[in-house]
């Protein structure tokens, strides 16, 4: 970050206060998405619950933010970079909420699935598009705290990795539907757990998008290789 | 008025290498500027860096300023300001200029703003005065106030209305080019956003340099900002750019109140 202060320290106290809510949002959409994962991956059902219940702490610490974000473009009008990085908190924390809303969705998609218990195996590749989406979830955030564009611009590139993972995963999973009508439910929660998880990818890289803004005041050209969605 | 058919490219003001000295101490280090027609131009920067000292040299104001010397080329319309042909009276009507403090002379209102027309003999007769006057009240915002009491002292007039009566004495001449040297500096929000809407209005007419240490002031009037700092010009472009994205840390440091 930026070593210069400014000569009014409220102003650099706000900010940082801003970007420590930031700092909390992310660790905790982080903590939602990796808790679901978890406990769908041992189809454990104790925790959904809770995880679907902290989901209300997300919307309440997005509220705040936002709250924040007025006062601060009232009190101080900041311009140039001061005025990205208000701009930028302010889109990010509406990221990280809805990053936590898919979240919840998948918990509750994974409880009823798991309760059914009834479907023959998890495919393989749900957990691994998971994990593949926290990481790409965790390292934006690192980057967002560092201000690196470099790693933002990494992320960014890799989000048609997710896009071919989830094709993959969702011709598997028509497949089977195919041969085992009688699970169509239980395939179906888990077509839309791996949409799911393909948006929370494709929000990590619009972070990403905002870094680069947030650091070079443009948004980068977008030349970034796209994968060919052929559903059929 | 204007010509119209005018070039878009065509500089209204070129300044080449403007130094300026006030005995020994050199306050203006090679300027380089050129202002378009028609458009708000602000200077912003420190206090001290010169902002005053380069807009003077636009109406050769600094000519009355014992040991100062300026040295550069100044070219308005393509002429040379500093030629020895050039009226200096006959300059200063082409460019107004409106200081911090608002200062009419303590004189009625009507007299404040016929006197440029009196002095530069730009209109015939009675009537044409008065029109003149009219128009020129009506084109600053303040002809609603004051049209009952022209015969008042300009001094009766409050701070705001003051500034407003000497912005309508510069326009009173036709100037092409209006120089502003901090006015609003002494108004309160009100009567600031009353000056900003009028110097909205002028830009269409006139060619505005604008000195402020408001910086929302600037990125709310002016098309093109300059960042002078210590008698240098560090960053010249479009004010929207500046104040989005500023190319050089020390306009970024100066206009977002850091350390630099
Ligand atoms: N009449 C003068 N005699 C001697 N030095 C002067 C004179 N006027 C200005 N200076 C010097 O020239 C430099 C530039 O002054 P200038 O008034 O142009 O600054 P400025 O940018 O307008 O500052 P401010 O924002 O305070 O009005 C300063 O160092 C100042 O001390
Ligand atoms: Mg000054």
């Amino acid at each position: 970050m930026k070593t210069n202060n400014h000569i009014n320290t409220g102003f650099d106290e706000d900010l940082k206060s801003l970007n420590n809510n930031i700092a909390k949002l992310g660790g905790l959409a982080e903590t939602q998405l990796y808790e679901t994962m978890q406990s769908l991956a041992d189809k454990n059902v104790y925790k959904f619950n809770k995880i679907i219940n902290r989901d209300k702490k997300l919307d309440a610490l997005e509220d705040e933010i936002n709250k924040k974000v007025v006062e601060f473009l009232a009190i101080w009008s900041p311009i140039a970079s001061d005025l990205r990085n208000v701009l930028v908190a302010h889109k990010i924390s509406s990221i990280l909420e809805r990053i936590g809303d898919y979240s919840k969705n998948i918990s509750r998609r994974s409880l009823i699935i798991i309760e059914d218990n009834n479907f023959s195996t998890l495919p393989v590749n749900i957990i691994g598009l998971g994990e593949h989406v926290q990481k790409l979830l965790h390292n934006v955030l690192d980057a967002y705290m560092e201000r690196d564009v470099d790693l933002a611009m990494e992320i960014w590139s890799q989000d048609i990795d997710i896009d071919r993972l989830y094709l993959s995963l969702f011709k598997e999973l028509t497949t089977i539907m195919h041969d085992n009508p009688e699970e169509i439910k239980d395939l179906t929660h888990m077509v839309f757990i791996s949409k799911n998880l393909e948006r929370i990818g494709d929000h990590a890289t619009a972070i990403a998008k905002q870094i680069y803004f947030l650091v070079n005041g443009s948004m980068p050209p977008d030349h970034r290789p796209k994968a060919d969605f052929n559903i059929d | 008025m204007r010509e119209n058919g005018k070039m878009k490219n065509d500089y209204k003001v070129k300044t080449e290498n403007i130094t300026v000295d006030y005995g020994e101490k050199r306050a203006l280090h090679g300027i380089n500027l050129n202002i378009s027609s028609n458009e708000v131009t602000s200077l912003i920067g420190p206090s001290g860096c010169g902002k005053s000292t380069f807009i003077r040299c636009i109406n050769r104001m600094n000519d009355l300023i014992d040991g100062c010397k300026v040295n550069g080329k100044i070219l308005i319309d393509n002429e040379d300001i500093n030629n020895q042909n050039m009226d200096v009276v006959e300059l200063r009507a082409k460019v107004g200029m409106v200081f911090q403090k608002p200062n009419p002379f303590p004189k009625s209102i009507f007299d404040n703003v016929a006197y440029g027309p009196r002095i530069h003999g730009t209109v015939k007769n009675k009537e044409e005065l008065e029109n003149m006057v009219r128009k020129s009240l009506k084109r600053a915002g303040l002809w609603n106030e004051v049209h009952d009491r022209l015969d008042a002292s300009g001094l009766s007039l409050s701070g705001g209305q003051q500034q407003r009566l000497c912005i309508a004495r510069a326009i009173a001449v036709n100037p092409d080019i209006l120089l502003m040297d901090e006015p609003c500096s002494a108004l309160d929000p009100i009567a600031t956003a009353v000056i900003e809407e009028l110097i909205n209005e002028l830009k269409e007419r006139y060619t505005i340099m604008i000195v402020t240490h408001s910086m929302q002031q600037a990125a709310r009037l002016s098309q093109k900002t300059a960042y002078f700092h210590l008698g240098e010009m560090i960053e010249f472009g479009d004010t929207s750019s500046i104040f989005t994205n500023p190319k050089h840390e020390m306009t970024e440091a100066y206009i977002s109140g850091k350390i630099g």
